[in-house]
């Protein structure tokens, strides 16, 4: 990789790495507690313990200190998916479980806001610059391929049918996941994710070589989802 | 909200308003909500600064005026004549065909004009993301009643849920746009919205074959 962001971290020495590490651990989790836009240089700098000259020696400017915690983000996302509990996420078992998985994490995090969640950051920093920008781009790029190699494991042993593209399934399922959560968020409910993440699981069924695998489950209800809209205008 | 029956202003006061609000829908669009300064309106608008200061409290409630056009924007998209009443998996299938119509004109360029403001003002206040969710209430709500009336003539079976199809349509394009924004790559929300259509035809009351090899 020709990353000038990750070339300047593989040259650091141990105790610089460290270093390093604290800095973006501090600066995601002042993220996480006060949102981005509360996130300054100088908040981070005394969360963190480290000097100013520190802080600017691995870090020119926010703008690169935001990079490298996007970069920490889809480290945790990607880790989410390799947890034991999903084992290697190549059977439909699997993916229920990646449901149940996915709505536990939201209520555990909450959808009040403030956190370093992937889709906030892309929401909030995609329109910022470039640099920012294409850093998001790899990290979705990144979920993508491990989801499209883990739906090309099970068309390879026969689960789904031969005309299941693993690639198109792992961008409905990213996309979905995104999109619920941004909803989730907006409505501070569940319902959405629920719904975004049974979306997914089910269109993959649709793929299903066995006919009992291939029927779509229901969505689950979910206390406070939506019923009637209501009259605001 | 403010409701135009009772508008204090004049039907030119009304078009400057306007004018306004549309030059800060391009330029959050655009840059974002962030990155989007009064001044930057007041330039676009081509209006004096008492003007804006006149007609919009603050930031804000500015942002909340773009917030109701952009879903009045939403609400005229869904409701073309060529999407019909959104009540056939060809009107859908004509919903995502004219979504993947704009992807280099709109897509690609700030994702989104509805879910790329709800994604960004994610940490804003309760009233601003009840607005936001108003929305979302309606543009899932027109999704619905088609599925509705589709299920109600049999065209999609008895375990086909209207709210949830729904829910998914809107979702898979939201998270759709979010990724072809940010990776500048098409096929994101091409995929996603093709995807949720023919997740509504495989409830088809005769299971269609899927129709998307695009």
């Amino acid at each position: 990789m020709g990353d000038p962001d990750v070339l300047d971290e593989q040259r650091l020495t141990p105790k610089g790495r460290a270093t390093r590490d604290r800095i973006v651990r501090a600066a995601a989790e002042l993220i996480v507690a006060e949102g981005l836009s509360a996130t300054n240089m100088e908040r981070v700098r005394a969360a963190a313990s480290v000097s100013g000259s520190q802080l600017a020696h691995y870090f020119a400017d926010k703008s690169a200190l935001i990079r490298a915690v996007i970069r920490r983000q889809i480290d945790v996302v990607l880790d989410f998916h390799r947890q034991p509990k999903l084992r290697e996420l190549d059977s439909f078992d699997d993916f229920e479980r990646w449901i149940d998985v996915n709505l536990r994490y939201l209520r555990q995090i909450g959808t009040s806001g403030g956190t370093p969640t992937y889709h906030a950051l892309n929401a909030q920093l995609a329109k910022s610059d470039d640099a920012t920008r294409a850093t998001l781009a790899a990290g979705y790029w990144q979920w993508i391929e491990l989801l499209e190699a883990a739906i090309g494991r099970m068309k390879e042993r026969g689960v789904l049918t031969a005309d299941a593209d693993p690639r198109k399934a792992a961008l409905t399922v990213v996309s979905a996941h995104q999109g619920g959560a941004t909803l989730a968020f907006t409505y501070r409910a569940e319902w959405p994710h629920a719904d975004a993440t049974r979306f997914a699981v089910n269109y993959l069924r649709t793929f299903a070589t066995d006919p009992t695998e291939r029927a779509p489950r229901p969505p689950r209800r979910i206390r406070g989802r939506r019923t009637k809209s209501p009259a605001t205008s | 909200m403010n409701d135009d029956g009772l508008s204090p202003f004049t039907r030119k006061g009304l078009a400057t308003r306007a004018r306004i609000v549309t030059a800060a829908a391009r330029l959050m669009f655009e840059r974002g909500v962030a990155n989007t300064s009064i001044d930057e309106v007041r330039n676009a608008a081509r209006v004096g600064g008492s003007q804006i200061s006149h007609y919009f409290r603050d930031k804000r409630d500015l942002t909340r005026q773009v917030i109701a056009s952009r879903r009045a924007d939403v609400v005229a998209f869904h409701t073309q004549s060529r999407l019909g009443a959104l009540d056939s998996v060809n009107d859908l299938q004509a919903w995502a065909d004219a979504c993947i119509a704009d992807i280099d004109t709109v897509y690609r360029k700030g994702g989104c004009i509805y879910g790329s403001l709800a994604g960004e003002l994610i940490d804003s206040d309760d009233e601003v993301r009840d607005d936001l969710a108003a929305g979302y209430d309606q543009w899932l709500e027109l999704f619905q009643n088609g599925l509705t009336a589709m299920r109600r003539r049999g065209d999609l079976r008895p375990e086909a849920d209207p709210r949830h199809l729904a829910a998914s349509l809107v979702i898979a394009h939201q998270g759709g746009a979010m990724l072809t924004h940010t990776t500048g790559d098409a096929e994101p929300i091409r995929v996603a919205v093709n995807a949720a259509v023919d997740y509504v035809r495989s409830f088809a009351q005769q299971p269609q074959r899927r129709q998307s090899k695009r």
